[in-house]
């Protein structure tokens, strides 16, 4: 919810398109904050059940049409504060955004499903979209980093997408066992890192300078991302080894996306992607080009061992069913996988996490609505809210304005409560983690962490609007 | 078929053949030799058949230029090109039999560069000069030619442009066919240009400077020397003939982006990457083959004739420089290996083209892929772009024709009388078209003691390598003929 700068939480007026899975997870938890939602959507099925379970009002017809938009009070003139376009076509979102934006709705979210449109801001841009997200790739990218480094929580976009938020267990071995975290830096000057967040025997807290470390603990730890993996090897003694094979089970968008982004970054990767649908293996050979793609069951034990489930060191379940995902991840697993990840959609299934024997659960939907939330309470973040769900904090990126009466001031001086921390702060492209000392100025992009309720008092402080 | 419109189309490119006979006229008229009346003959006999297909076509509408009337004008306007442009050889007593001259014209038209001439240089400059511009036409295509510069071809033009333009997928680089054919003969015109510049640069003089570009360009072969460019025993001239040489063998369109200013073009195209490295590998097998055996006592002269001698070769120019056949076994076999191998498509030059080489190994690394994978759905990749399985089944089939067809001829050559040596040799530089083979047919003999009947076949040869098989064989289904 947006804070006005004397810190009331104001009522926005808003108007989703689409009731569909991330439709209808948006619009239920911003009606519970109190908003007032208008949904439209054409199906009859879906626009009933939006209309029976939640407190909003449905209008029934395409989003993309300007009198069905005028129905849900998109119109000139009109009070709307935001739209968010969440329908599974892009054309119809685009159009509807067009439309918004016309009347003069003040912002705008648009979901992309190709994936071209996310590739890189200039799209959003050019079409007038205040942001443009892709849930697909939101988890591809979760799904890739967890791979690449298994200490990995939260790789939000911060700084661009080179900082990421990870958790390290400290071994007992560790060297930064007994050290005070304001050591760790002396130690060890060329790591741009900061601990944000330490659970230690079931309670967790957020540490001072003072605090050292202790064996098991789980430290919560901001850094970039060309260093996670040599602060791996530091808190926990060992590396995740170097990813040799990664099956995927299952060629929709995720897949492909996962696919894709591995392939990039792994140039000797052996990727294989298993689909049972013929002509989407078809088309998914034509566009992935390291990849093998094979046409077959993802439960076909015989199939999965032939093709070396046993040597994976990724197993990645990405098919429509939740379901499916959960148990084909723990078949691999029991086949001798290493690592499994399955795609869940649904809440209830991520709450077993504990009960089922793979490695990770990703949601997009949750991503997606990460992604339209944060929008919707920061909507002056420069980047990135993450939403820490394990230890209920936030990571937000925000940018000193001008005029900020932060600007020239120490850190120390700022007098922030416990709980607020200010982890990095780049300054025309450099990044570091400041002193209490340093000095903030105009234009800096700092990240901060903070739990849900002291965020605001974090913005105020910083001068944020 | 529509044999009307065919002989129409036929009528126009006999008389485009027919008046290019008066640039060589000018050369006799300049020495003042006896070669002009049978020059003018020549243009003559050809004006008539022209006159007397557009008589038999007159009333055909281009528009109904079909698919299979593409493929037969395609076809038979080379060989109706090959019987006129032999003409003047005829009347000049160059040659002695229509065979002769029609083996002579066929072999310039299709770049082949295979001669029937003894003492090439007891020619008349007029005579000469014609032999390598029947290259020059050749090369970049006639109908390629009369799409840049006859505009009623426009629509229809597509289907002659498909059938002639060397390459599995020919490229259209922009939207109407007649730029395209536009642009690929301006593209020729300039290189052939720059080369003739570079020749006289060195001391060679206009007359020669031409014919020698026109067979460069062309990947021809024809010189108006008896020795070939080795007479001139000149490193710079071989130089730029190699250069050219290498160049001609490229796709003409990579040339066209370089020009207009994208040098990376070239080595962005992964056929042509592939072409320089066959290149150079086999330039460099050669210089050590040559250098360690001695043949050459310094490492430059092995170079200077390896390279030359490869790049002829494998852009199926046919120039020497000096007696392959001296040379180690190894390096004669690796020459015939070439000789299958050819230049690139979109190029001037024949074989089986780079592209088809590589569509092939791909496949075949599929293939092997899928044995391990044997539910897996494997792609085939050129540069990125996904090769559709008709294309890879067309090439597998090209490379089957091509290999059966050249075992065939091979083998009516060796009951002809030939050894089996000169029957391989003659039919792969033919069909090839290359030039000059091995045996007997090699780089020091000429084609002048084959038979009768095998002038006939290597002439067809030539033809089939030159419209790649396919335009020809076409005219062999009787299902082409029906209406």
């Amino acid at each position: 919810m947006p804070y006005s700068s004397r810190g009331v939480k104001q009522k926005m007026k808003i108007v989703i398109i689409g009731a569909g899975e991330v439709g209808f997870s948006v619009a239920s938890s911003l009606s519970q904050e109190g908003h007032d939602i208008t949904i439209v959507e054409s199906n009859d099925e879906r626009a009933a059940k939006a209309e029976n379970e939640l407190d909003v009002m449905v209008v029934r017809g395409n989003g993309s049409r300007p009198t069905v938009l005028e129905q849900a009070g998109i119109c000139p003139g009109c009070d709307t504060d935001l739209l968010i376009a969440c329908s599974n076509h892009d054309e119809v979102n685009i159009m509807a955004c067009w439309i918004a934006r016309r009347a003069g709705v003040k912002r705008v979210i648009s979901r992309a499903r190709g994936m071209e449109y996310t590739d890189s801001p200039t799209w959003a841009r050019q079409l007038g979209i205040d942001v443009m997200i892709s849930p697909e790739r939101s988890v591809a990218r979760e799904i890739e980093e967890f791979l690449s480094i298994s200490s990995a929580v939260h790789t939000a976009e911060f700084f661009g997408g080179k900082v990421g938020v990870y958790a390290f267990r400290v071994s007992s071995g560790s060297a930064l066992m007994g050290i005070p975290l304001r050591d760790l830096r002396r130690i060890h000057p060329k790591i741009t890192a900061l601990v944000v967040f330490i659970e230690r025997q079931g309670k967790g807290f957020v540490p001072s300078g003072e605090d050292r470390l202790e064996a098991e603990d789980l430290c919560f730890t901001v850094t970039s991302k060309s260093q996670a993996q040599d602060l791996e090897e530091l808190f926990t003694k060992k590396k995740t080894p170097e990813l040799r094979r990664v099956i995927i089970i299952g060629g929709g968008k995720i897949g492909y996306q996962v696919a894709r982004r591995l392939e990039i970054r792994y140039p000797k990767l052996d990727i294989r992607l298993i689909d049972q649908d013929r002509e989407k293996c078809e088309k998914l050979s034509r566009e992935l080009e390291r990849s093998i793609i094979i046409h077959g069951d993802g439960m076909d034990e015989e199939l999965l061992r032939y093709e070396g489930v046993d040597e994976a060191d990724g197993f990645v379940t990405t098919t429509a069913n939740d379901e499916h995902n959960l148990l084909i991840g723990v078949v691999g697993k029991a086949l001798g996988a290493s690592k499994s990840v399955a795609v869940v959609r649904r809440e209830l299934l991520m709450r077993l996490t504990d009960y089922i024997a793979v490695d990770s659960m990703v949601n997009p939907n949750q991503a997606l609505a990460t992604v339209i939330m944060r929008q919707v309470r920061y909507p002056f973040g420069t980047g990135a809210l993450s939403i820490i769900d394990e230890i209920d904090a936030e990571v937000l990126e925000l940018s000193i304005p001008h005029g900020s009466t932060a600007c020239g001031k120490r850190i120390m001086d700022l007098e922030l409560p416990k709980g607020i921390l200010i982890a990095l702060v780049s300054r025309n492209g450099e990044m570091f983690v400041p002193w209490g000392d340093n000095d903030l100025k105009e234009n800096d992009e700092v990240l901060i962490f903070a739990s849900e309720e002291l965020m605001p008092r974090a913005v105020e402080i910083l001068g944020v609007e | 078929m529509r044999l009307a419109v065919v002989a129409k189309v036929l009528s126009l490119l006999c008389l485009l053949v027919s008046l290019f006979m008066v640039f060589p006229m000018i050369w006799s008229l300049a020495d003042g030799s006896n070669d002009l009346p049978a020059l003018s003959g020549g243009m003559a006999t050809g004006l008539l058949v022209s006159a007397v297909l557009f008589a038999v076509g007159f009333k055909a509408k281009a528009r109904d230029l079909g698919v299979r009337e593409a493929f037969a004008v395609v076809s038979l306007s080379w060989v109706f090109a090959s019987a006129i442009g032999g003409v003047p050889y005829l009347l000049n007593g160059t040659v002695s039999s229509f065979t002769d001259a029609f083996f002579e014209a066929m072999s310039g038209f299709t770049t082949t560069g295979a001669s029937i001439l003894t003492d090439i240089q007891s020619n008349p400059r007029g005579i000469l000069f014609w032999r390598d511009l029947t290259h020059w036409l050749g090369g970049m295509g006639i109908i390629v030619l009369s799409l840049a510069i006859l505009p009623f071809l426009g629509v229809g033009g597509m289907q002659l442009y498909k059938a002639e333009v060397p390459g599995p997928v020919p490229e259209k680089i922009t939207p109407r066919v007649r730029q395209t054919a536009l642009l690929l003969w301006g593209v020729y015109v300039l290189l052939s240009a720059i080369q003739v510049g570079a020749l006289m640069l060195g001391g060679m003089d206009l007359f020669e400077s031409l014919t020698h570009t026109f067979g460069t360009m062309a990947t021809g072969g024809f010189s108006p020397l008896n020795g070939s460019i080795g007479q001139y025993g000149n490193p710079y001239f071989e130089w730029v003939i190699t250069l050219f040489m290498f160049l001609a063998g490229a796709n003409f369109v990579l040339h066209y982006l370089a020009l207009k200013g994208d040098l990376g073009a070239w080595w962005r195209d992964e056929e042509f990457r592939f072409y320089a490295k066959i290149t150079v590998a086999s330039v460099l097998a050669a210089t050590a083959v040559l250098f360690a055996t001695g043949t050459y006592g310094t490492l430059s002269d092995s170079f200077r004739y390896g390279a030359f001698q490869v790049v002829s070769i494998l852009t199926t120019t046919g120039y020497v420089t000096s007696d392959y056949e001296l040379w180690p076994f190894f390096i004669q076999y690796l020459l015939l290996f070439l000789m299958f191998v050819g230049g690139c498509a979109g190029s001037t030059g024949g074989g089986i083209k780079n592209m088809r080489i590589i569509v092939l190994m791909k496949h075949v690394g599929a293939e092997l892929k899928r044995l391990l994978h044997p539910k897996a759905i494997f792609t085939v990749r050129i540069g990125g772009r996904v090769l559709e399985r008709e294309v890879i089944s067309s090439v597998t089939a090209f490379f089957v024709m091509y290999i059966g067809l050249f075992s065939l001829a091979a083998m009516v050559m060796a009951a002809l009388g030939l050894d089996v040596i000169s029957a391989v040799a003659s039919v792969a530089a033919t069909i090839g078209n290359i030039g000059p083979g091995l045996g007997s047919v090699g780089p020091s003999e000429n084609y002048a003691h084959i038979p009768v009947a095998g002038k006939w076949v290597l002439s067809f040869c030539m033809l089939l390598g030159r419209l790649e098989i396919y335009t020809v064989m076409m005219l062999f289904l009787p299902g082409t003929w029906r209406r």
